[in-house]
This record gives C-alpha cells, structure tokens and sequence, in this order.
C-alpha cells in the first residue's frame, strides 16, 4: 500500500498537519497566542504614509515566483497595503511577473479596495502584469520604479537574481524599501540594499500580524511546536550518529 | 574632508567605470589564470564517470536567458564528458526559452557524431512547473507528445526505452533558482525522492550556498555552481572554453569589490578616528 | 458567495488531497486521478498566461492612446510583442527568424540586465559591508575570503581561500541554510493546509 521509504514520511506529515491543525482549533476557540513584532511589518504604514505624504506612488511586487507559499505570504501584506492605501487615497502600482500570480494578484486586491469602500478607486491598469521572464521582469520593475518616481517601495515574496536590481533602482530613486523573501540566498542582497527586512519565515506571520487572523496565529504556534521537535530529532540524531548507531537515520529512511 | 573619509562615500559611477574595465579587459585579453578542482565538482565528474556506457541521463534546461553565460558551459563540458562515454541525453526545460539553449549545447553531442532519435533527443518546454515535472516522471508520454522540432515523441527509439524517470540513469537540473521554472527542490523531490534516480545539480553561482545542504546530505550527487564550476569541468575534461576565459574576468571582478569594501572601512576607521580625537579635544 | 468561495474550495481540498495521497500510497485510481490533475496544471498556466497578456496589452495601449511620442517605449513594446506572437505563430519557434529574435535581442538584453548585478553587488557591499560592530567584521571577513576563495586571482593572493571557503560553505553556511531550509518547509506545510482547507481566505480574492 505504501510507496517504498515513504512511511515514516507519511507520519511525519500527519503529525505536522495535526499540531498545526489543533493549534488552528485553539486560536479560533479563543487561545491567547501572541506574536512578536516584527519591524518589516511595521514599517509598512510608516511607507504607505510617506507615499501619501509626498503625493507620489506606492509600488508592491510578490516578486517572481509562481503560487507558492512565499507568494500567497506576499499576498497577505498586498491585501492590507491595498486597504490602506484606499483608506488614504494614495496611489498603488502593483507589478507582478507570474501571469498565474497575476489573476490572483488582482482579485486579491480589487477585494481589498472593496473592503475599504472604494471599489471605484481600484486602477486595473495600476496592477501590472511585466512578464515571465525574469530579466524582462526585472527590467520592467526598475521601468515603473524610475518613471513613476515612487515613495515606497514594497517588496514581499519569491526573489531571485532579480532583487538587489529592484532593490538599487528604488535605493536610486529615493524609496523607503521594504523587503522579505525566504530565499534565503537573496536575503543578504536585501539586507544590503533595502531600509527593513522580512527574514525568512517572519512572513508566513503576514496574516497573523495584519488582520490578526486566528487561523493564522493557531498555525504559527503549530509551526512552532514543529520546529521544537524538529530540533530535538537533530540533537537526538547527532549524538546517537556519534556514538555509532544508525538508528534515527535508518527510522527516516523507512 | 580628508581622502581618507572621501573613501566612505566615493561615487557610485567610479565603480560602475573601474568594475566594467576590470571585466573588459581580461576579457580581451585573457590572464590565462590556472583553476583548482573543488571536492563538488570532482564528485560531478567521478559520478559520471561511474556511470555505464549507453546510459540514458535526463537533463532540466531550467534557465533563462541571463544565467546562459554560467549554465551552458556546464552542459556543454559535461556533454563532452558524455560523448566519451557514449551517454545518451534526453532534454526537457520548464522555461519557454529553455529548449534552445538545449538545442545550442546538444550541438556538442552532434557535432561528435550523435544522432537525433537515437542517441539524444530535445523534447521542449512543458508549462505548470514541478506539478508537470511529477508527472512527466510518472509517465513521460503523458506530458510530451511531441518534441521540440515537432517528431512524434513515440517515433524517437530513444523515447521507446523510457517509461518512467527511473529509466533514467542520472537527472540533473541547469537552474537559477526559484524563478518561475523547476528549481533544485523541486527536482529532488521528483527524481531522487520520489523514484530513486540518481541527481546532479547544476546552478549558478549564488545558488551555491542553498544547494549545499543537499550534496552532504548525500541526496545528490554532486553540485556545479557558477561559471567556476564550468571552468573547473572544462579543466577535467581538457578543454578550454568560454567559462575558463570567463575566469579571468570574474576574478577582476572580485578582487576589485574587495578592494572597494576594503577602502570603505579604511575610510570609516579614520572618520571615526579624526571625530574621537575631536571629541577629546 | 457558492460559486466564489465553496466551489472553489473544495476544488482545492480534492486536488491538494489526492497529490497528498498519490505521493504516498499506491492506490491505482488515486494515483490516476492524480496524474490527471497534475496535467491539467500545464492547461491552466497556459490560460493565465493569456490572461497575462490581455493585460500588458490593455495597460500599454492605453499609454499610448494618452501620449503616443511620450511613451514611445509601448509602441516598441507593442510591436514587438505582435511580431515575435506572429513569428512564433505562423513560423514555429525552432524557426530560423525566431531563433534571430531569440539569439538577437532576447539572450543579449537578457544577459546585459543580469550584468548589471555585477555593479549592483559591489555599490550595495561598498554601503553595507562596515566593520561597525564585531559581528559585521566577521560578516565582513568571511564575505572577502569566500569572494576571493572563488576565483583564481584570489587564490594568488590568499592561497588558503579556496580551502577556508569550501569550509565556510559546506560547514557554516550548511548549518544556517538548513535552519531555514527547515523552517520554510513547515511554513509551506501550514500555508499548504490553510489553503485546501479554504482558511486562507485571500487566496480565492473573498473575505
């Protein structure tokens, strides 16, 4: 019945699911989960209001990647950069490279200047779609940074080679940058080149730090009674590895 | 302001004109700068080796056109390790772009007698990244139909002997990442993972450090990063290509970013210097 | 709210399910299914690929339509985009002229933007790679030997780098990059489960 050295990975998953999914259960009967604060997070009503401010856009890119988690994480903070935005009229040029990301780019903020009341305020040409290609994208991207001169610029998602591009061009035309990607190869180029970063993971706390959603909240404290037994299996593995017994290594493997 | 407190904030175009000459120039006029084999690319180059004649591998062609300077070196030296051995190679590629850089690097194989159908086959782009890729691997037939000149997929004898990804020797992706395409992740989890076939990597330079973890875990095989590792395969396989002339450039390239770093601190310490005393005083 | 949120999810549940499942378990109409649906992925990528362009058509023709002179890089746009559309269509794309668009300007263009990374790095390490605490120092050491390690000029003239930066890559970096190798994984997990369960609401545009 099951696939050959894939059932210890089964369990693992069950198990991974019903942690995050008792959590989930907890936060939405009421538990009280809390999550620090993270200054990429905050920083970003301080950018959506320089950008009002100075009377020029604001600018949001999920970044390259298709949907994936760190995608739908970006999209979180687009649905609340978007609302805000609305809420101060300011302008928002969204740019997307993914044409899958891109239809749900745009539904997700249509209903975001829906939910602040000003449907009629949403530009569909201000949601850009640049292309597929990574140096075109990368290529449009600083296009719309210069042309439209903008405040703040909004960086949250999947990034490759393409992000310290983007991250210079809005250094050069002034922006408050923030950025956040779990590629974790790319976070040194943003930590070079942008105001605040998002490190890693802090961005699956996107919903949670936003619309304090509790589904979210339960799921963070899952993850992180996940990543407890995670490091207990390493120390457990690298001091039986150690002393010479196989018998963690062989268990993972069955 | 001192010359040395200028050094913290020289302007950016000095650099931009001294990196695009120190790039130019041994580009026109190489260095001839000898390269040293690193331990992964060795293992690259011993795991192939280890392979039996008339192995059929798969190859990824998972980049577009900005990373071809550092990936297609790689395909090409490791194509003419390939054709010693008489090693067949099927290619697919999870960018649009992606099947004619396949189509410049098999020339290699071409051009030492290869043929096509038979010996290797390009068989194009597929759209929907490592869901297709999952299936591709189940059943090949049920994503390509027909290859990238448009040959009846089930017409090509190579295509007859491959039913699944385990009929496949080796894998390895040529990727830049989470780009779009099919990374290194997702290859792992469909080749290695999910039907025991044997992978290599092969990824530009800066993927290097996210790759790692990988090799020692001993889920792959070996891992060539970047135009070096290219260069160092070019060495292995006697040849000197575009990547080992691209050495030389990439050296003066880095040597010259160190040197900046190094005179911005200079410059930092003596700012910081001249404002203490000046506090003292 | 039937057909924008229930439908929706419950596609999802079926078809993240069934991956779940095919992945680990030999059950032949299962793994069919799943086969099934994986192929359908190609087809909707495709389609939103149209979607894709209908919009970078809308957003320049309109650029145009404001000021054509001002924003003559949408008329290039425009007619690039047709002929390559029109080559690729009528020709094929192993054709000889869309193999000159191809080597011509798409690899060019595409290879100059990524040069740019090669000035891009150095200005952004010259501003960022400051000794200001004991930590950036060591940020700033490791990062000069592992550049210099990487290249043969640099061996000249540190001839440890090479060895120190294979040290630093497959011990250092291996250890932190695992870290978060692992960390995004069961971040991907949860998300995932969000998803198909229809708890993350923004994935289908509706509060």
């Amino acid at each position: 019945m099951f696939v050959a050295k894939r059932i210890f990975d089964f369990f693992a998953l069950m198990v991974a699911c019903g942690l995050i999914g008792w959590w989930i259960r907890q936060a939405m009967r009421g538990a009280n989960i809390r999550i620090r604060p993270i200054a990429g997070f905050d920083a970003i009503d301080e950018a959506i209001g320089r950008a009002t401010e100075m009377g020029k856009p604001l600018h949001f890119t999920p970044g390259f990647g298709g949907l994936v988690a760190a995608t739908f994480a970006g999209l979180e903070a687009l649905s609340y950069i978007a609302r805000k935005a609305a809420e101060y009229d300011a302008r928002l040029i969204v740019t997307v490279s993914q044409p899958e990301t891109y239809a749900v780019t745009e539904q997700v903020e249509r209903q975001a200047y829906l939910e602040a009341g000003k449907a009629d305020s949403f530009r569909p040409e201000d949601c850009r779609f640049i292309s597929p290609d990574q140096w075109a994208y990368a290529s449009g991207v600083v296009g719309v940074l210069m042309r439209e001169k903008v405040a703040s610029n909004i960086m949250i998602g999947q990034f490759a080679a393409e992000s310290l591009i983007l991250a210079e061009a809005g250094n050069t035309v002034g922006a408050i940058q923030i950025a956040g990607t779990t590629n974790a190869y790319q976070i040194p180029f943003f930590v070079a080149a942008c105001d605040y970063v998002i490190l890693g993971d802090e961005m699956f706390a996107a919903g949670a730090h936003f619309a304090d959603n509790k589904a979210h909240l339960g799921s963070l404290r899952g993850e992180d009674f996940i990543k407890a037994i995670c490091i207990g299996l390493i120390i457990v593995g690298a001091v039986l590895t150690t002393f010479g017994s196989n018998f963690l290594t062989n268990l993972l493997a069955k | 302001m001192g010359i040395l407190e200028k050094l913290q904030n020289l302007d950016k175009r000095v650099f931009y004109l001294l990196m695009a000459l120190a790039i130019a120039i041994p580009t026109i006029w190489p260095l001839g700068l000898e390269v040293s084999i690193t331990p992964p690319v060795r293992k690259t180059y011993e795991f192939v080796e280890s392979l039996p004649a008339g192995s059929v591998v798969l190859i990824g062609f998972d980049y577009e056109p900005g990373d071809e300077i550092e990936l297609s070196p790689q395909a090409k030296a490791l194509f003419r390790q390939f054709a010693a051995k008489r090693i067949k190679v099927v290619t697919v590629a999870s960018f649009p772009v992606g099947p004619m850089f396949a189509d410049e690097c098999l020339r290699v194989l071409k051009d030492l007698g290869y043929e096509y159908g038979l010996d290797y086959v390009n068989l194009g782009y597929y759209a929907g990244g490592e869901s297709t890729l999952a299936a591709f691997a189940k059943d090949p037939s049920s994503i390509f139909t027909k290859d990238w000149y448009g040959n009846d997929v089930s017409s090509l004898p190579l295509m007859q002997q491959i039913k699944s990804m385990a009929d496949f020797s080796m894998a390895m992706t040529l990727n830049d990442g989470p780009t779009g395409g099919t990374g290194t992740h997702e290859w792992v989890r469909q080749s290695v993972m999910a039907h025991g076939t044997p992978f290599v990597i092969g990824c530009t330079g800066v993927l290097a450090a996210n790759n790692m973890p990988y090799l020692d875990a001993g889920q792959v095989r070996g891992v060539l990063s970047g135009l070096r590792a290219a260069a160092e395969y070019e060495k292995l396989v006697g040849i000197k290509g575009d990547a080992t002339r691209g050495m030389d450039a990439q050296s003066m390239g880095h040597v010259l970013i160190v040197l900046f770093v190094l005179l911005g601190n200079v410059g930092m310490v003596f700012a910081r210097r001249r404002s203490n005393g000046g506090e003292k005083r | 709210m039937f057909f924008k949120r229930s439908v929706p999810v419950t596609i999802a549940f079926v078809c993240g399910v069934l991956q779940v499942l095919d992945y680990f378990f030999k059950w032949g109409i299962v793994n069919k299914a799943a086969q099934e649906t994986r192929a359908w992925v190609a087809l909707v990528a495709v389609f939103a690929l149209g979607l894709g362009a209908v919009n970078v058509l809308r957003v320049h023709l309109r650029r145009v339509q404001q000021n054509p002179v001002k924003n003559a890089t949408s008329v290039l746009l425009l007619i690039t985009f047709l002929v390559t559309i029109f080559i690729g269509l009528t020709a094929g794309q192993s054709s000889k002229p869309y193999k000159f668009i191809f080597d011509y300007i798409i690899v060019p263009t595409g290879s100059a933007i990524f040069s740019l990374l090669a000035f891009y790095i150095g200005t952004a390490a010259y501003r960022a790679f400051r000794a200001r605490t004991l930590e950036a120092g060591i940020l700033l050491v490791t990062g000069c030997i592992v550049m210099l390690g990487k290249v043969p000029l640099g061996e000249k003239i540190l001839p440890f780098a090479p060895k120190w930066t294979t040290w630093i890559m497959q011990v250092l970096n291996v250890g932190g990059q695992r870290g978060v190798m692992i960390a995004g994984a069961i971040g991907f997990i949860a998300v995932s489960l969000r998803i198909i369960t229809g708890l993350d609401r923004h994935t289908y545009g509706v509060e």
